[in-house]
């Protein structure tokens, strides 16, 4: 369910996604899977929290992959998506979730020593 | 982010000779099995000596949500990744003890890391502590060597080593073959070539 991410593909597959209002373009020609961002019933009803992973110039990419598929149980194309999001557009937002799932998932991330912060959907 | 240095999966040099490099020999839902050079298993432990680098606190739970309402979540983050380390410690303690089951001598110049799933993950936390530690230590370089104008102390010298073996051991822990293919199938896709860093 794609609940505050819009995807609109244009010329030479150049992607641009809407968050919470924000546009962000992909800086790439390559193809990419369609995102899902998901949130669950409980978090419809309220705002919710997002999970954002930021880029940062140490963590290997296959480390992060690694990492999301971990942590998620992502399989690998979803995984890798989020990966290219955060290391071309600088973070990606994981999911949306209540607080303490939120948290809970920022934790784990902060485990793996990812750059990782809840914040509140607006 | 970086991608994986062609080096990060290549071997370890001792006097320009290039030694066995660490293999992954078997692997099913039970435990992930490697094989070692004496190098690489004294190089390992020179790594893995200096767990924890990073503190507990290095991270923040949220860049903008006010300060008020972080502050208990950011103390119970912190109290999380103390536990963690704690839990890290140990286990790096019992994969180093002469006796250890996980990091075992196989024969002379041979040693084999055979890791369950969840040793595996805090074997690869603890490297990356350890790396992004070395990292910030070094001043946060953009590359993959360090400038030429960096006069490194041998300190740093020998801090900046360990940082480029840590790559190299998560690279190779992280090889999957059920997703990156056969390393000795001679047609796999594999380059010689350094990636370009962003």
């Amino acid at each position: 369910m794609l609940s505050h991410l819009e995807l609109n593909q244009g010329k030479n597959c150049q992607n641009s996604f809407k968050v919470d209002g924000s546009t962000w373009k992909q800086a790439t020609s390559q193809p990419v899977a369609e995102p899902e961002v998901e949130a669950n019933e409980e978090t419809q009803l309220d705002s919710g929290y997002l999970v954002i992973c930021w880029d940062d110039p140490v963590n290997l990419m296959d480390y992060v992959t690694h990492v999301f598929q971990k942590v998620f149980g992502w399989n690998l194309a979803k995984a890798e998506y989020h990966m290219l999001q955060v290391h071309r557009q600088g973070k990606s937002v994981l999911t949306k979730e209540s607080f303490e799932k939120a948290e809970f998932y920022v934790h784990q991330l902060h485990q793996y020593r990812l750059h990782a912060t809840l914040e509140k959907a607006e | 982010m970086r991608p994986i240095h062609a080096t990060h999966r290549g071997d370890p040099i001792e006097g320009g000779k290039i030694v066995q490099k660490v293999r992954l020999q078997e692997f099913n839902k039970d435990y992930w099995l490697y094989s070692l050079s004496e190098l690489e298993r004294n190089i390992l432990e020179a790594i893995l000596d200096h767990y924890p680098v990073l503190d507990p606190g290095y991270q923040q739970i949220s860049r903008y949500m006010e300060q008020d309402a972080t502050k208990e979540p950011q103390e119970l983050l912190q109290e999380c990744m103390s536990d963690r380390q704690k839990e890290n410690r140990n286990f790096v303690q019992k994969l180093l003890m002469p006796t250890s089951q996980i990091l075992s001598e196989t024969s002379e110049n041979s040693w084999s890391l055979q890791l369950n799933p969840d040793e595996r993950e805090s074997l690869l936390q603890i490297l990356n502590d350890i790396r992004v530690g070395f990292w910030l230590e070094l001043g946060s370089p953009e590359g993959s060597s360090p400038p030429e104008s960096a006069n490194l102390t041998p300190e740093e010298e020998s801090k900046w080593a360990l940082f480029q073996f840590t790559g190299f051991f998560q690279s190779n822990l992280l090889f999957d073959p059920s997703i990156h293919g056969d390393p000795d199938d001679e047609n796999a896709e594999y380059s010689d070539e350094p990636d370009d860093f962003d």
